[in-house]
Formats: C-alpha cells, sequence, structure tokens
C-alpha cells in the first residue's frame, strides 16, 4: 500500500517538473488536482482547528478542551460574540446590510494592531536605534575612535561626492577636480587605516561603522517628502547599493536552501525507483 | 654552690623544660581528639522572627515575583553564632505540602521567588541552619503576585509612539484640511501604467496579485488601493483585468475594489467577475494555479502587489519565462530579491505604502507617510548623535542614559 502512495507522490512530482519543459496536460492535472484537495483539506482544517473547539464547542457543547463551561457564563460570551463577528464578514454578499462585515473587520484589523504596536516599536525600531547608535563600542582607544570617525565622514563624503557633485557639475568643473584629490586623499587614509586597524577590535569597529553608514543610507533612500536630489540623492544612492547588496547575499542564501529542497525530492525519486527495482528484482 | 652542683641543676633544669615542651606538643596533637570526643549539636539555632513576604514590583514584572524578607535569627550574628543558611519553603495553600524554595546564606535578610504564577496564593516558609539542627520553621501567606499595570522600562516606546502618532494626526490634519502635502512620485508607478499600456497594445490581459496575505494584513491593504488605480487605467483601456486571490475575503475586497473602479471611469459594464478569482489558500497551490494562468491567458503584464512568501520567486520567474513585463512590491524583505531578479521594477518595502498613499492621496494614508518619515529624520538624528558622542566619549551622561532608555 505504501508503495502505491510513493507512487502517486513520484508520478505527481514528475508531472509538476514536466512544467520545465512546457504547460502540458500532466502539469495541468496536477495543478487543478493540488488545487482542488487544497480547497476541501482547508476547509476541513479551518473547521476543526478554529471554528468546532473555538465557536461550536463552547456554545453549543458548553466545552473548552473537555472542560464544561456554563451556558451563560463569561467564557461562553467569549466565545458567542467573535463567532458573530465571524458571521458578520458574510454579510458582504448581501449588498444592503454588506456595511455591518466592516464591523468585524475593523475590531479584527484594529485589535491586532494594538496588540502588535508596542512590540514593533520596541523590536523594530528602539532595539535597532539603540544598537546602531553604540555599534561603535568595539573601540576603546580614543585615538582608534577619532580616527574611525574621520575615516566614516571621509567614506561617507567620498561616496556622496562620487555618486552626485561628480554627475551634476562635470569632471572638468574645478570644484570636481578639488574633489578627485579629496577623494584620492580618504582612499589613501583609509587603507592606512584599514590596515592599522586588522585587529580583531578595529575590525569590529570598521564592520560596525559602514553598518551606520548603511543604515541612514538606506533611511535616506525610503525618505518620500523630498526629491532625491543633492545630498539626499547621494545619500539614497548609497542606501539602495547597500539595499543589493544585501538582497544579493540573501537570494544565493535562499537559492541554497531551494537546492536542497530540491535534493530532498530528486531523492524521494530515487527512492521511489529503487522500491520499483526491488519489486520487479531487477 | 660548687661547679659540679651547679652543671646538676642546670642540665635538670633542661631536661624538665624539655619533657614540658614535648608533653605541650603532645597535648596540641591531641587536640582534635578531644574535640572529637565533644557531644553533637543538638541545639537547634533559634527561629528568625518577623518573615515577610510581598509582591515584588519592578520594571517588568510580570507577576512572577514575591520577595520575602526577615529578621536574623538571635543565633545569626550573635547569640551562639552557629547559623549558616536558612532554608526556604513555598507552598500552594496552608494545608498544603512544603515545598522547596532555596536557601539564603547567614546574614541574608531577603530572598526573591521568581518562579511564582502570577495571582496564585503562597504560602512562605524559613527556618534557620546550624549545619546540625533547623529552626523552628515559620510561615507567612497568603501572598500572590501582581502584574505590573504600567511597566515603566517601556516609557520609550510609549514616548517615541506618541511622538509618531502625533506627527501622523498633525500630518493628517493637514491633509484633510487640503495642505499640499509633497510625496515624490515612486518610479515603479510610471512602471505599472507602462505595464498596463503595453498590455493593451498587444491586446492582452493584465494579471494583477495582491499576495497571499490576509485581510488584515497592511501589505494586502495597500495592494487593495494600487489594485483601484491598475483597475480604473485597465477599465478605462477595456484591458481584461485577471485578479487571483488566495483568501476569500480578499477575493471580495478585490471585487469590490475593480467593480468600482469601472463605475468611477464610467464603464460599469466592462466589470467582469469571472475575472476576480479565488484559487486556494494553500500557497503552492495557489502558486501553481497562477503559473497555469500565466502560460494559458498569457498576460502581458503582470503585478505582483503585496504580502509575498516562498512563491515569489515561483510567480515571477515564471512570468519571466512567459515573457510578460513585470511590477512587483512588497515589504517581505525576504521575498525582495527575488522580485528585484525576475521582474522589470520592484517597489521595495515602504514604497508599496508610499504608492498607495501618493495614488488615492487619502488623507489617513498621507499622514502615515509624513509621520514615518519625520520618524525617519528622528531616527537618523538620534542614531548620529548617538555614535558622535559615543566616539567622543564612552562614559558620557547620554550613552548611559541612551544605554538604558
Amino acid at each position: 500500500m505504501t508503495f502505491i502512495w510513493t507512487t502517486i507522490g513520484a508520478i505527481l512530482t514528475l508531472s509538476i517538473y514536466s512544467f520545465l519543459y512546457k504547460d502540458n496536460p500532466f502539469y495541468k492535472f496536477a495543478e487543478h488536482l493540488v488545487v482542488g484537495v487544497s480547497a476541501g483539506y482547508y476547509l476541513v482544517i479551518y473547521y476543526f482547528n478554529y471554528i468546532h473547539p473555538n465557536v461550536f464547542s463552547p456554545v453549543f457543547l458548553l466545552e473548552i478542551g473537555g472542560e464544561p463551561i456554563g451556558f451563560g457564563s463569561f467564557l461562553w460570551w467569549m466565545a458567542l460574540i467573535p463567532g458573530l463577528l465571524g458571521v458578520l464578514l458574510y454579510a458582504r454578499f448581501f449588498p444592503k446590510i454588506a456595511w455591518v462585515g466592516r464591523w468585524a473587520l475593523g475590531i479584527y484589523v484594529g485589535g491586532y494592531a494594538g496588540l502588535g504596536l508596542s512590540p514593533v516599536m520596541q523590536a523594530r525600531v528602539i532595539e535597532q536605534l539603540r544598537a546602531n547608535a553604540l555599534s561603535v563600542a568595539g573601540v576603546e582607544d580614543p585615538f582608534a575612535a577619532m580616527t574611525n570617525l574621520a575615516l566614516a565622514v571621509g567614506i561617507f563624503a567620498a561616496m556622496i561626492y562620487l555618486l552626485v557633485v561628480k554627475r551634476n557639475l562635470g569632471a572638468k568643473n574645478p570644484l570636481a577636480k578639488v574633489g578627485v584629490l579629496v577623494v584620492s586623499a580618504v582612499i589613501a587614509y583609509g587603507g592606512w587605516l584599514v590596515l592599522s586597524l586588522i585587529s580583531s577590535a578595529g575590525v569590529v569597529s570598521l564592520t560596525n561603522i559602514l553598518l551606520v553608514i548603511g543604515l541612514l543610507g538606506t533611511l535616506s533612500y525610503f525618505f518620500f517628502s523630498m526629491k532625491h536630489k543633492g545630498i539626499l540623492g547621494g545619500l539614497a544612492r548609497v542606501g539602495i547599493v547597500f539595499l543589493m547588496v544585501g538582497f544579493g547575499a540573501s537570494f544565493g542564501y535562499t537559492v541554497m536552501s531551494r537546492i536542497s529542497l530540491l535534493i530532498g525530492r530528486v531523492g524521494f525519486l530515487i527512492d521511489w525507483v529503487g522500491q520499483i527495482r526491488g519489486i520487479f528484482g531487477a | 654552690m660548687n661547679a659540679a652542683m651547679t652543671m646538676k641543676l642546670l642540665r635538670c633544669f633542661s631536661f624538665s623544660a624539655v619533657v614540658l615542651l614535648a608533653a605541650c606538643a603532645w597535648a596540641q596533637d591531641a587536640e582534635p581528639d578531644t574535640a572529637a570526643a565533644l557531644p553533637l549539636d543538638t541545639i537547634p539555632p533559634a527561629p528568625v522572627t518577623g518573615l515577610s513576604a510581598r509582591d515584588y514590583v519592578d520594571n517588568s514584572d510580570a507577576g512572577d515575583k514575591i520577595e520575602l524578607t526577615w529578621v536574623l535569627s538571635p543565633d545569626d550574628g550573635g547569640g551562639a553564632e552557629d547559623v549558616v543558611s536558612y532554608q526556604l519553603w513555598r507552598s500552594g495553600g496552608a494545608e498544603a505540602e512544603w515545598d522547596s524554595l532555596g536557601t539564603a546564606a547567614a546574614g541574608e535578610t531577603r530572598y526573591r521567588d521568581e518562579a511564582a504564577e502570577p495571582g496564585v496564593d503562597y504560602y512562605y516558609g524559613i527556618a534557620a541552619f546550624d549545619g546540625a539542627n533547623y529552626s523552628e520553621r515559620v510561615s507567612f501567606g497568603p501572598v500572590a503576585g501582581r502584574a505590573n499595570f504600567f511597566q515603566s522600562s517601556r516609557m520609550s516606546v510609549l514616548v517615541l509612539m506618541l511622538v509618531f502618532f502625533g506627527m501622523v494626526l498633525v500630518f493628517t490634519k493637514l491633509a484633510e484640511r487640503g495642505a499640499d502635502l509633497f510625496v515624490r512620485r515612486i518610479p515603479g508607478l510610471n512602471a505599472i501604467e507602462e505595464a498596463v499600456g503595453r498590455a493593451t497594445e498587444m491586446g492582452r490581459p493584465v494579471l494583477y496579485v495582491p499576495g497571499i496575505g490576509e485581510i488584515d494584513n497592511i501589505m494586502t491593504i495597500a495592494s487593495l488601493t494600487i489594485l483601484s488605480h491598475v483597475a480604473k487605467i485597465t477599465a478605462r483601456y477595456e484591458t481584461p483585468l485577471i485578479v487571483p486571490t488566495a483568501r476569500a475575503v480578499v477575493m471580495s475586497a478585490a471585487e469590490e475594489v475593480v467593480k468600482e473602479a469601472h463605475a468611477a471611469v464610467g464603464k460599469p459594464d466592462g466589470y467582469n467577475p469571472d475575472n476576480i478569482r479565488y484559487l486556494s489558500d494553500a500557497q503552492f497551490a495557489f502558486a501553481g494555479a497562477v503559473n497555469g494562468i500565466m502560460l494559458r491567458e498569457k498576460p502581458a503584464a503582470n503585478l505582483y502587489m503585496g504580502a509575498f512568501w516562498a512563491e515569489s520567486l515561483l510567480l515571477a520567474e515564471t512570468g519571466f519565462e512567459a515573457g510578460a513585463i513585470q511590477v512587483a512590491g512588497t515589504a517581505m524583505v525576504s521575498q525582495l530579491p527575488f522580485f528585484v531578479t525576475a521582474c522589470d521594477f520592484t517597489l521595495m518595502g515602504e514604497e508599496l505604502y508610499a504608492a498607495s498613499a501618493y495614488l488615492s492621496r487619502e488623507p489617513k494614508l498621507l499622514g502615515g507617510l509624513k509621520g514615518s518619515d519625520w520618524m525617519k529624520v528622528l531616527s537618523i538624528t538620534i542614531m548620529t548623535a548617538g555614535v558622535v558622542l559615543y566616539l567622543l566619549n564612552p562614559d558620557n551622561a547620554f550613552v548611559a542614559w541612551f544605554s538604558s532608555w
């Protein structure tokens, strides 16, 4: 019996993979099968995981998780009210009372947002701000701190210069020539500092400085109240560079995990072939 | 006294001294045995007094901490001076059994139970221990832990939220009064219009996927606003618009949006309800079905706007293979790389919300966008100040405050 199910799984897997060649009846069959089966499956899952234990059981059978509750008790009302709000969602099928469904949606969205506000502000704003503001903590020596600060400002200025000033003024402009000198000096100074910072604390500090620069640039990119021109434009360009580097890393990492999924599926097919060979004694 | 007599006396004295010293040394060596021979301590120390327990209140107290205090046993630091520790017990009722809670060293007058169930009445017991005997157990109760009404360690969250919502409210009011709030045009919006235009030229449909998020997902809501904009353009050009959905409520919301868009441009008859489709709640079944639509109905423009998970690359890759112009928009950071790679244009993160505010000019959306913009300015300012002040002096007061705010 197991072999039959494995065979069905293998045939459906091959049918889905046949899409790599082109759309074909096998793929269509597998696609429609999975869509149809999932619709029925989710109906049952939703009923038994949500509606039955949270609404039907407490309201009509007067029990929650096997424990009896009283008719009209607090818990009974706490099951009935959300159940009724859920029913209100179906009011949209009756145009005259469709607006009633917005009450349920409003309570649902509002409650969710209210509960999420504090943790989101804490975890995604305050903690990240704190971590980034103090991320240069790898530097203990005041001289190293100041040179790192100078390096950070230099890198930042050089990037903005390269991305904005030169483009806007043209390479022949005297300011652009001065800029070339400044950028060269900053790069040389930065190189010297990088060499001198090849120690664990120095590397940590340099990485953190890059992190701060990246964050400032990225935040600037997502500033919508001004046009991306001038300094803001330069900052935004720095931000987009960092974003793309991050996306590249994330893309590679995910492709790696997808390849491991593919290996798992191919392993399943190889096992299936092995079972066939076992049955036919090959 | 002659010399011989003197010598005799000296020898006698020396011998007596040696014997005396040897006796003393023997007595010293023998001392432990003498002590071991003493009877065992059978006298328990005097019990502690003044045991008290109360709900402990600190910045992050969830009602699971109860603090015990007591007055030292008279034999701790005085009296017999033989108390070595205090044994503590806890019970769930006056008649219930005592469970060992822990020990406190001699001289300690405080102990914190950090594993209490909030709201449960507990009884606490304590006895002094002298290494051999426990004193009489002294008990106190009942006492229960209560969660703090206000968690003062989250004051920074409250302050920042008040600042943020204050800005949102101010900008919303300004927008309602007709103030011209500038929002830069998102380049991706031009791409959407180009994509729809191209589909019209080719006489093929536009596919709009609002993600697989529920209707409570803010990305889905933003997506429906953009759908309204897209539906108006397609209605105007009489281009078919296919909207596959993975959630029933999203489908009915999308129906309303597209229908209203057709009515708004004066072409209500162009609305085709069969093109707003519910496919499946199952993520990959949905992805498979959308891929099928891409290959069979051959839309010339694929727009993916909303919350996407692992199906993002499956959709975008198939659309790319089918030769459609593709524009995506999502705030799902983990899926952005795939859209950036496989689509012609991508609205990244907050651009999705900015696009919906830009298109709708809805005061609440504009207020939210402007509020979050100035929140970013505040964040940059705080962060830069933190970095600079830390570099100037890691021990300054601001850094100390910033580390713990």
